[in-house]
């Protein structure tokens, strides 16, 4: 999932992990359908596919 | 101080008793990627971390963890409760039964009870934060196992919820590793 | 706020709250973002209000002194958060 961050690090050092920040507030979901989600931010979603519903996946024996 | 909330933070109900389920979902109760490791582990490291905002951090997550807990050990509860003797020995939950009868008990989908190996506290706050994303990963990644284990889809759509947490504080905890680092590099340079 | 029954109520408060927490930790690593701090407070407002219908109806969520409990100490009544089914 691409997500281009406004804000580039200005300076990257060797060997020190970099998590993008999350850019100033601009919305959230409404609260019922933030809990639903599990987040209030829409950019935080990140949708899990179950094994079963994957195209390709593999079958049980007999199926 | 913890005051106590008589509340669930998400809404937990079940289709029926499943034992089979509980056996697979209580390691996210006692076992090594679970939530009391993670309410632990963070309520312990936030005395040692060098910012009031990474105190926040630790003390805010680790006190939504035990809120997890909570759910997850309502989930097994309900999963268990009237289920009948056959079912638990078809799930090869005799060995639970007899130590716990169908109570809920910090143990992970073997029977391996908790032990405090699963955390760490190494007081460098770099190295904490590191294994406070790490903890958030495998805790994602154990929600994804037991959400292609479910069979009950009431039980599946809590999993998706508690799953999706562990994403949100990932975020947190990275956010936080880059302000813990900003702060102690700019106090070296002097 | 339009007349709700318990459960509709406690669905109420468990997602206001939720909108409270995931902000309550957005702001702890941004703490000077002025919009999310605006929210949070009209969101901790709602929430509040909400919980004082609820409590004045069912008794209190909190205890430890947060709450009133008139007539008698409803706090050790069912059910409990965990008991969910019938």
């Amino acid at each position: 999932m691409d997500y281009h961050h406004p804000i580039a690090p200005v300076r990257m050092e060797l060997a020190r992990a970099f998590v993008c920040p999350q850019p100033a507030y601009a919305q959230r979901f409404n609260v019922v359908e933030g809990l639903k989600h599990g987040t209030i931010f829409p950019e935080l979603v990140r949708v899990y596919v179950p094994e079963r519903e994957r195209p390709g996946c593999p079958r049980e024996v007999g199926q | 101080m913890w005051v106590y909330e008589k509340k669930l933070e998400y809404p937990v109900k079940v289709s029926g008793p499943n034992p089979k389920l509980a056996k697979a979902v209580i390691t996210q109760y006692g076992g090594p990627d679970g939530e009391l490791a993670a309410s632990l582990r963070y309520l312990t490291q936030r005395y040692s971390m060098p910012t009031s905002q990474a105190k926040g951090v630790l003390t805010d997550i680790g006190t939504e963890e035990l809120a997890h807990m909570e759910i997850v050990a309502a989930i097994v509860y309900n999963l268990l409760k009237n289920a009948p003797l056959e079912q638990i020995k078809a799930a090869g939950m005799e060995g639970y039964y007899a130590d716990h009868d169908r109570s809920v008990f910090f143990v992970n989908g073997d029977g391996v009870p908790w032990v405090a190996a699963y955390i760490q506290s190494k007081g460098d706050p770099i190295t904490d934060l590191h294994e406070d994303m790490a903890a958030e990963e495998k805790a994602r990644s154990t929600y994804e196992h037991l959400i292609n284990l479910s069979d009950d889809p009431d039980v599946t759509d809590v999993l998706r919820f508690l799953r999706e947490r562990e994403v949100v504080h990932f975020q947190r905890f990275g956010e936080t590793l880059n302000i813990v680092q900003d702060h102690l590099s700019s106090r070296k340079a002097w | 706020m339009p007349a709700m029954n318990r459960d509709e109520l406690m669905l109420r408060i468990q997602a206001l709250e939720f909108t409270a927490v995931d902000l309550n930790l957005f702001l702890d690593t941004h703490p000077c973002d002025a919009r999310a701090l605006a929210d949070y407070n009209q969101v901790a407002a709602a929430l509040a209000q909400t919980v004082a219908v609820y409590e004045q109806m069912y008794g209190p969520l909190t205890n430890f002194g947060r709450s009133q409990s008139c007539g008698r100490w409803a706090w050790v009544e069912q059910p409990w958060p965990w008991e969910t089914q019938a």
